[in-house]
């Protein structure tokens, strides 16, 4: 059974975005200078010529407020990551707190994603925080999305920060998780800057957990300019979601299809049944959705993806959009059966050609040169990124935390060159990479290319490295040692660090 | 072709009870556990057989039915004199069943409970058969897990070891398990099993010893009581080995090292039992997985508040009359024996003890259940008495494992002023990886303790008797497998071990936990911290979580 999925009622017409626009903050410093285009990087939050890095531990405790969450910036120098100084921010911060509500609270996630572009127009780059658990309006676990603006004193020390959280025309449902998966979009062709935010724990009338995936815009100031909310119906009835979908698990944006000059939404939704007693998940791809409606909207399933149908292929529960020159979507699907091996595993990689797009390969262990070996429960795929190395060569990078190489699943993470040569596998048995292989240490939870376009050192979280209780990073350059990253000094207490790249 | 036997008594067949399944016809119910129900099947050759019919909604989750088929599997690859014969399996109304050889015979709970003691003639005959019987079970390259005397059935061809719902493969015990969650029966569990060591074969050795123990003095050599009682014990308190024939006694206390590969083989065992030798069993000299053991510290003087008391120490026997309600008769059904279940249907105000018991744990199934409505167990229950080894690791069955107190000191972490500035970090680990920020799994939650923090005597206007701890708790149910499924955090379930070997239920609960029950529908996330009035010199060890088998009640799929 296909599924489409249509922008909301009255969401596609430009929407009054709810006042969502943060008061100035009590405890926001004066504006520093603005943030000029003489130094900055490409992915410069502070504007002094180097890329920055952003790490998300959303168990991170806060005061006395247990899993509150928070987010360190490792400020890029002369030396690479963090060799500028770090920050590590809370919902209590400067720039993040608003005057709106109380600030951090327990089990509040702020950090289980994160994702960066540039919202306003000026170069330093700004970071965009969820944290899913956050109640609104007394009403449990809605979600909330942060936006936090980059300035010359770092983040969060310029202008007051945007807080997010779901429409207020139908009212926020509770235990929506909004902000549960993020992605950010420079302004693009026709298109403003845009934040994409799942809230994939939405119940659509009667079926619970159908999943919702929201669209929203920005001013050149970086203010919400207008937003849209999207959910899959049942194609015959086009009444009611599919229930369990969890539409919005995960999310990307920008142009991939259709018009290049819109931006596209594309949207996983891992437990999306088929018409059998299955749910292979499906990927939904919708084109163009800063216009009147989508141009046209596909779901992929397993058969358009490469994959094995058989069991829970879990299709998009991690997504990776690197844009042009060519466009390209990397799809997680680590439930995917690769030579009979369940849960191996793999990660199909769509291609755009313009107007439409095409599958170009599915990457699965032991492709491209990769030693690794497919096998029960790997998850190969759980985490995807993409990036261009410093040539302009398409790479993917894929994290499979339920590897087990040395012990149970310390995880492992491999860095493919789509256009040649051999995989590069990661994790702590490897030598050359510091720190120990820990028993469910879930190496490569997360992944990503730092720097602009991907084009920076490759980065693997492990948040439950048996050596660092806070959880700790991988960072492999092309050329050079890996660095193991772990959190600096700071009020939080830092427990899953590297949980979001 | 001999006569069929005459089929034993059984209850009754219930409503929703298919008539038939794979050819045999039902005749009723032997007994029932967490994952299924064994019914007494007859062939139309007149053959009867055991036919376990696995749960309705179990029968809907895709990991108990992998479970469910590595059981069968497991039987399968064992000597089939020394189990019940796997005969068959299928499916019958969408459930998978498998049928096995009926073995007619008590079990040895059963027997024990009924006559007492085993003669020393009886016992001996009785420690040969099972040790034959983990023999061929560990020579087929299994660990069983789970043997106790509720899966020893006494057949006229001498004792059959049954029940593989937990058993492992060796080439994958040490990391079957999630770690920091044991499986298990309480009292049956050996030390490198509540430590979360690599698991081997000699995990089934210790089990033995218990198991000889409790047949010949029909008490458990480390007394009665709740799950984390035992646990306490079996890691730190001697064992009473009662009246145990002097050829068996040192057989049994090798059995019960709490070093694994101190203990003798089951090959060892048997040989020694049979040729009477038992003074010059060798150390085993194979070591079938790598079993790591922490240092052991330097031994220290109990803590004055750690003193055993009359509770803690092993009990004198108990009559060895069933307990009313904590047993349903049948080869899956009993409870273990040396639990001290509450008299059925009452609630009780016994920590860890069953809700109304019945039915009673399943083999697979972990441990002495508290329900809901339980009290929270007094603070600083008795402590179990203080061996040798102390201080150190503790997990306990069922169980989340937490930390380990000890020297290297983890940074700390000032806190923001706030109401716990005055709290400090306890050191962590000694250099040991400890489960502390990482989650432990249990079906769908994903249980994170983070570091603990100690302090102050007093904290938002409460006097603590000893000084206060905060221990943060992360409990997300993460909803990944699709069906829906809930998670219920009770945090009066939750203990605090200390390094005297003290017990605490939460004092309080601060910020995001609440002190009843908190359901946790798929997604939902749950965060705070849990604080205990911990005695002055004591740090606190781990954190532990007495857990039912997931399906126990209603709509709850893990129970926090």
């Amino acid at each position: 059974m296909g599924v489409t999925a249509y922008a909301r009622t009255a969401a596609a017409t430009a929407l009054a975005i709810a006042a969502l626009t943060a008061p100035a903050a009590h405890a926001v410093p004066p504006p520093a200078a603005a943030c000029t285009a003489a130094h900055a990087g490409k992915a410069d939050i502070n504007g002094d010529g180097y890329d920055d890095t952003v790490i998300g531990d959303p168990g991170a405790g806060t005061g006395d407020r247990v899993g509150a969450g928070a987010v360190t910036v490792l400020y890029g120098g002369k030396g690479g990551i963090g060799t500028g100084g770090s920050a590590t921010l809370t919902q209590d911060s400067p720039g993040v707190a608003t005057a709106a509500g109380p600030g951090a609270a327990s089990g509040d996630g702020f950090g289980w994603s994160v994702a960066t572009a540039h919202i306003d127009d000026d170069p330093c780059l700004d970071v965009v925080i969820g944290a899913p658990w956050r109640d609104v309006d007394g009403k449990p676990d809605v979600g909330a999305v942060y936006v936090v603006y980059g300035s010359p004193r770092g983040l969060g020390r310029g202008k007051a920060g945007t807080v997010l959280t779901p429409d207020t025309w139908d009212g926020s449902q509770a235990r929506a998780l909004f902000g549960f998966s993020l992605a950010a979009a420079d302004a693009t062709g026709d298109d403003r800057s845009a934040i994409a935010a799942g809230a994939p724990y939405t119940d659509r009338g009667p079926k619970p957990n159908a999943g919702e995936a929201y669209a929203m815009w920005f001013t050149k100031n970086g203010t919400p300019q207008n937003r849209k909310v999207f959910a899959e119906d049942d194609p015959q009835t086009r009444e009611g979601a599919l229930a369990g979908g969890l539409f919005g698990w995960s999310v990307a944006i920008g142009p991939l299809y259709g018009d290049p000059r819109r931006d596209d939404l594309m949207v996983g939704a891992p437990r999306e049944p088929s018409a059998g007693p299955a749910h292979p998940g499906a990927l939904a791809l919708l084109a163009d959705v800063s216009g009147p409606s989508p141009s046209a909207v596909r779901t992929l399933g397993p058969a358009d993806l490469g994959l094995s149908a058989t069991g829970d292929v879990r299709i998009g529960y991690a997504l990776a959009y690197l844009p042009g020159p060519v466009d390209y979507l990397a799809v997680g699907a680590p439930g995917a059966e690769v030579s009979g091996h369940p849960d191996a595993g793999a990660v199909p990689l769509l291609r755009s050609n313009g107007a439409d797009f095409a599958l170009q390969e599915t990457v699965t262990e032991g492709t491209h040169g990769s030693t690794t070996v497919v096998e029960d429960g790997d998850q190969f795929g759980r985490s995807v990124a993409l990036g261009r190395d410093p040539k302009g060569r398409v790479r993917l990078g894929v994290g499979m935390p339920y590897e087990t190489s040395r012990v149970r699943h310390d995880g492992a993470a491999e860095v493919v060159p789509l256009a040649g040569g051999r995989a590069r596998d990661l994790n702590q048995a490897v030598t050359g990479v510091p720190g120990n292989p820990g028993e469910s240490a879930h190496f490569g939870w997360s992944v990503r290319f730092a720097g602009a376009a991907g084009s920076g050192p490759f980065l693997a979280g492990i948040p439950d490295d048996r050596d660092h209780v806070s959880g700790s990073v991988i960072e492999a350059p092309d050329t050079g040692a890996p660095r193991l990253v772990v959190p600096p000094p700071s009020p939080s207490q830092p427990l899953d660090f590297g949980a979001a790249l | 072709m001999s006569r069929p036997p005459e089929p034993p008594a059984v209850a009754p067949r219930e409503p929703g009870d298919p008539a038939e399944a794979g050819g045999y016809q039902l005749l009723g119910r032997l007994g029932t556990g967490g994952m299924g129900t064994v019914h007494l099947g007859r062939a139309a050759d007149g053959r009867l057989a055991a036919v376990k019919i696995i749960h309705g909604e179990l029968a809907r989750d895709d990991e108990f039915r992998v479970r469910f088929a590595a059981e069968a599997e497991n039987a399968r690859r064992v000597a089939s004199f020394c189990t019940a014969q796997v005969l068959g399996q299928g499916e019958v109304g969408g459930r998978p069943y498998m049928v096995t050889e009926f073995i007619d015979g008590d079990t040895l709970h059963q027997y024990v409970a009924r006559h007492g003691p085993l003669p020393p003639g009886t016992l001996q005959g009785v420690a040969v058969g099972v040790a034959a019987g983990l023999a061929a079970i560990h020579s087929a390259g299994l660990v069983h897990r789970d043997l106790k005397p509720a899966n020893v059935i006494l057949s006229v061809s001498g004792p059959r070891v049954i029940d593989f719902g937990i058993a492992r493969a060796l080439d994958v015990a040490s990391g079957a398990t999630p770690t920091g969650f044991i499986v298990g029966s309480p009292g049956w569990i050996a030390p490198e099993q509540l430590l979360n060591r690599p698991l081997g074969t000699f995990a089934d050795i210790f089990a033995w010893a218990c198991l000889i123990c409790y047949a010949g003095n029909a008490r458990h050599p480390y007394g009665r009581g709740d799950a984390v009682t035992m646990a306490a014990r079996i890691l730190h308190a001697d064992p009473d080995l009662g009246d145990l024939p002097p050829s068996l006694r040192t057989l049994v206390t090798r059995a019960l090292s709490r070093e694994p590969t101190e203990r003798p083989t089951a090959l060892e065992l048997m040989l020694a039992v049979v040729g009477g030798n038992t003074q010059g069993v060798e150390r085993a000299t194979v070591q079938l997985i790598t079993t790591e053991w922490p240092p052991t510290p330097a031994p220290s003087t109990p803590h004055p508040t750690a003193q055993p008391t009359s509770e803690a120490t092993p009990e004198p026997a108990p009559a060895p009359t069933p307990k009313p309600g904590s047993e349903v008769p049948g080869p899956t059904s009993e409870a273990a024996p040396g639990l001290a279940p509450a008299p059925a249907p009452e609630p009780t105000p016994a920590p860890a003890a069953a809700p109304g018991a019945a039915p009673a744990p399943a083999p697979e199934a972990v441990l002495g259940p508290t329900p809901a409505h339980t009290p929270p167990v007094a603070e600083s229950t008795p402590p179990p008495p203080v061996g040798r080894r102390r201080g150190w690791l503790w997990g306990v069955a069922g169980v989340v494992v937490v930390l380990v107190a000890g020297g290297a000191a983890y940074g700390l972490w000032p806190r923001s002023p706030a109401a716990t500035a005055a709290f400090r970090a306890v050191p962590l680990g000694r250099g040991h990886p400890t489960d502390v920020g990482r989650p432990l799994h249990l079906g769908p939650a994903d249980i994170t303790v983070g570091v603990p923090r100690c302090g102050p005597a007093a904290f938002r206007g409460r006097a603590a008797k000893g000084r206060f701890c905060l221990v943060p708790l992360i409990v997300y149910n993460n909803g990944d497998s699709g069906r829906p499924r809930t998670v219920r955090l009770t945090p009066g379930r939750l203990r605090l071990l200390d390094s005297g070997g003290g017990q605490h239920s939460p004092a309080a609960v601060v910020d995001g936990l609440t002190p009843g029950d908190t359901e946790l529908p798929d997604g939902a996330r749950t965060a705070g911290d849990l604080l205990f009035d911990v005695p002055r010199g004591a740090d606190p060890v781990s954190l532990s979580l007495v857990t039912t088998e997931p399906h126990a009640a209603p709509g709850v799929t893990a129970w926090v």
